[in-house]
């Protein structure tokens, strides 16, 4: 082979080789280990006993009252109550709202109705409550409520429009949070509940029985109780136990150390280096630990209450009728309380946190929280039983001399949660409860049943 | 020109050409290994150099250990070899108490040893058989007291109630100590499932997550940083029976004179570790005056 072949062959080799080097650097990709995130961390969800919720369902009113001039009425069945605000209420469509709204004078109004929540709710609820065409300018706006109430504005114009008014009952400034319009026939609608008064049962308000010394009478956290006795049904409910490894498969991270005992108490304790999860016979409690005090923005209340319902949900830790019955905003704390048949489950000392899901948020992360691991379903409801009327209820406070009349926050049937040692069941029944400065309380103690009479 | 010569020219030409192409392909794929980690790295380095902290330059430990989470057992009662050292103990001038579940010794000095900075560690090893299962943390004067924390593969345990020797120093004189000690499973298997081995520990992260979070102030300089095991959930002896869950966390100090925890896998700050309450609650549980409460005491037999 001549010299000018090995040449040839040299230079065709070199242009090879660039073409392989240019093609290699213009495709070159980087081999990058993924890493893979879908570790199988098992179910994250209570199916089938659990469910989603939304903040509309999880924020329903314990009391809707109709003013008639001096009478108050509200739906005799306490369902009917809840599919109005439901079927009527929610699907009001809230224009021109005002926050800054001035006030209003409730005896200037013969009709109006008004709606009671359980709980102080963050003024931007109200884009979950009703339907909304424009939810600006509710962002960072402090006020909150506990009562709306729709009444009529005589303009004098040819038609008269309907507002809702978003107050704020403890409060003694700051009252009035908020003022929007509805359309007149949704108004008229409501107003026209008081047609039939058949399906209405009648109310006193407690002002009127029992006079207040200090509240002169433009107070607005009005308590209101049936005039007559009530029957309600007394329930014997079952238990389905909650299987825990799903919820904490959703609350631990998936890449952490576990490790578990049973401790002294006989109770279950998994944890990692900074979560516990306590497991005791029927409820649970979770607490998270956060070394430092880094990050001092605490949730705006309407974001906690927006993030405990989507920490709930995502392990579809819905196991009941729960609904919101306290923000406590200083805590960062969301209460939800069991409802059956539409009353609130009060706990007894036997089952103390068995109908309440608490949460409480530090630095945006669940700090704690403390749940049931069952959920209740009825058997039957054969027996009623029969609560003295509103009015008896009132004159035996006045009777017991031990209880300082000013101090009655809230008056209202309630079901007490009991177990039935025997035979592993728990039962509902129908009480009065006072709620006073020292809290809930029953007004009548065990021994002086008030059931007059069971059926 | 010759047509060989031209050839010559070619051959020349795609020789530099393929040299070049190399070089850019070698150079991208470097680039692409390093990838995130060296950015990372480069721009923390910016950041601390914008607010004027300096590292000391042996301040990082060459062979970083990778990132782990252990778990203690639940009955951490001192194994039979600790008990054999125990009961070795010279109990003439030593009145020894051991707690019921064999979790913690207490031992009271009747004629108390001076002791200075420079004996300490003498000291302390020739009064307890088994102080090597610990590493000294510092000698605080104002409680009275110095405190060895428990090692595990060499990383230190920091601040954990199960894993401590305190020694009760008054008037630079040791009057007594208390010691407990952590097991772990021997089988490192146990352990491994939760062993994060891919993740690396960027020390340079824990330093800017204390930056961020203003624990280090510009002019600070980092003295030396260390890692070990910490947990939020921090058991007393006896308590509950429970086991603990460690998870790797770096030591940063911090101009030689403060410490910071910074949970290395997760980046966050531990900001609630208090040397004083700690070491004062551990000599309140174990009155030094008095013999420990419902103790069953333990003779040499």
């Amino acid at each position: 082979m001549n010299r000018e072949t090995m040449k040839s062959i040299i230079l065709v080799i070199l242009i090879a080789f660039s073409l392989v080097l240019t093609v290699a650097l213009w495709n070159y990709q980087p081999v990058n280990d993924t890493i893979d995130d879908n570790v199988l961390i098992g179910n994250t969800q209570l199916d089938e006993l659990g469910s989603e919720r939304t903040l509309s369902e999880l924020i329903i009113p314990e009391e809707i009252v109709f003013h008639d001039g001096d009478a108050y009425y509200t739906h005799a069945e306490s369902i009917d109550n809840k599919d109005f605000y439901q079927q009527q209420i929610q699907q009001w469509n809230v224009t021109n709202i005002d926050t800054s709204p001035g006030s209003i004078n409730l005896d200037n109004h013969h009709h109006a109705v008004e709606i009671v929540f359980p709980a102080e709710i963050p003024i931007q609820t109200i884009q979950d409550l009703f339907v909304l065409n424009n939810e600006e300018g509710l962002e960072g706006i402090q006020a909150s409520f506990d009562r709306i109430f729709v009444v009529q504005q005589n303009g004098g114009s040819v038609s008269s429009t309907f507002s809702l008014w978003f107050v704020d009952s403890d409060s003694s400034e700051n009252r009035f949070s908020l003022k929007a319009d509805i359309s007149t026939s949704a108004g008229e609608n409501a107003f026209r509940e008081l047609d039939d008064k058949e399906e209405l049962k009648e109310l006193i308000r407690v002002r009127d029985t029992i006079a207040n010394e200090e509240g002169s009478n433009e107070g607005f956290a009005n308590i209101y109780l049936p005039k007559q006795t009530s029957r309600i049904p007394e329930y014997v409910l079952q238990t389905d136990s909650l299987d825990v490894r799903p919820l904490q498969n959703d609350l631990f991270p998936s890449n952490t150390a576990v490790t578990s005992y049973t401790a002294s108490g006989g109770e279950r304790v998994t944890k990692t280096f900074k979560q516990q999860l306590t497991q005791f016979d029927k409820r649970m409690e979770y607490e998270l630990t956060i070394p430092n005090a880094a990050n001092q923005d605490d949730l705006q209340v309407y974001d906690m209450l927006n993030q405990s319902m989507q920490d709930i949900n995502s392990h579809l830790g819905w196991t009941n009728d729960y609904r919101l019955s306290s923000v406590l905003t200083g805590w960062n704390q969301v209460q939800y309380q069991m409802y059956f048949g539409d009353l609130p489950v009060m706990e007894n000392s036997e089952t103390s946190m068995l109908a309440t899901i608490m949460m409480r948020y530090q630095q945006g992360q669940i700090q704690e929280y403390k749940r049931p691991l069952v959920k209740f379903s009825s058997i039957t409801s054969e027996r009623k039983a029969t609560l003295k009327s509103g009015e008896q209820v009132l004159e035996d406070l006045q009777e017991k001399n031990d209880l300082d009349n000013r101090t009655i926050l809230d008056l209202e049937i309630m079901y007490t949660l009991e177990e039935q040692r025997n035979n592993l069941v728990f039962s509902l029944i129908p009480e009065w409860y006072i709620k006073t400065n020292a809290g809930w309380m029953k007004v009548y103690s065990e021994e002086q049943s008030q059931n007059e009479e069971i059926s | 020109m010759q047509w060989g010569q031209i050839k010559l020219l070619f051959i020349l030409s795609f020789l530099i050409l393929d040299l070049f192409l190399l070089q850019q392909f070698l150079s991208k794929q470097a680039e692409d290994e390093l990838g995130q980690i060296s950015t990372v790295a480069e721009s923390v380095e910016t950041d601390l150099q914008e607010n004027d902290i300096t590292v000391a330059e042996d301040a990082i430990p060459d062979n970083l250990p990778e990132a782990s989470e252990i778990v203690s057992k639940s009955n951490s009662a001192f194994s039979e070899e600790i008990m054999s050292q125990i009961e070795e103990i010279d109990d003439s001038n030593q009145q020894i108490e051991l707690d019921e579940d064999r979790q913690v010794v207490k031992v009271t000095l009747e004629e108390p040893i001076e002791v200075t900075e420079d004996t300490l560690q003498d000291e302390v090893d020739s009064l307890i058989p088994f102080s090597s299962q610990y590493s000294y943390w510092g000698w605080n004067e104002d409680e009275g007291a110095a405190m060895f924390f428990q090692a595990v593969d060499n990383q230190t345990v920091y601040f954990n109630k199960g894993g401590l020797l305190l020694v009760n120093i008054e008037d630079s004189e040791i009057t007594g100590y208390v010691a407990s000690l952590l097991s772990f499973s021997d089988e490192e298997s146990s352990m491994n499932e939760f062993n994060q081995s891919d993740v690396n520990l960027e020390p340079l992260n824990a330093i800017r997550t204390l930056l961020e979070n203003g624990y280090i102030q510009p002019g600070d300089e980092v003295t030396s940083m260390d890692i070990g095991y910490h947990t939020s959930f921090d058991l007393a002896p006896g308590e509950e029976n429970g086991s603990q869950v460690f998870t790797s966390t770096w030591k940063v100090t911090v101009n030689g004179e403060r410490n910071h925890f910074v949970y290395a896998l997760y980046g966050t700050v531990i900001e609630n570790i208090d040397e004083a309450s700690f070491i004062s609650d551990i000599k309140r549980t174990y009155d030094f005056e008095n013999p420990m409460p419902e103790q069953t005491s333990f003779k040499k037999k």
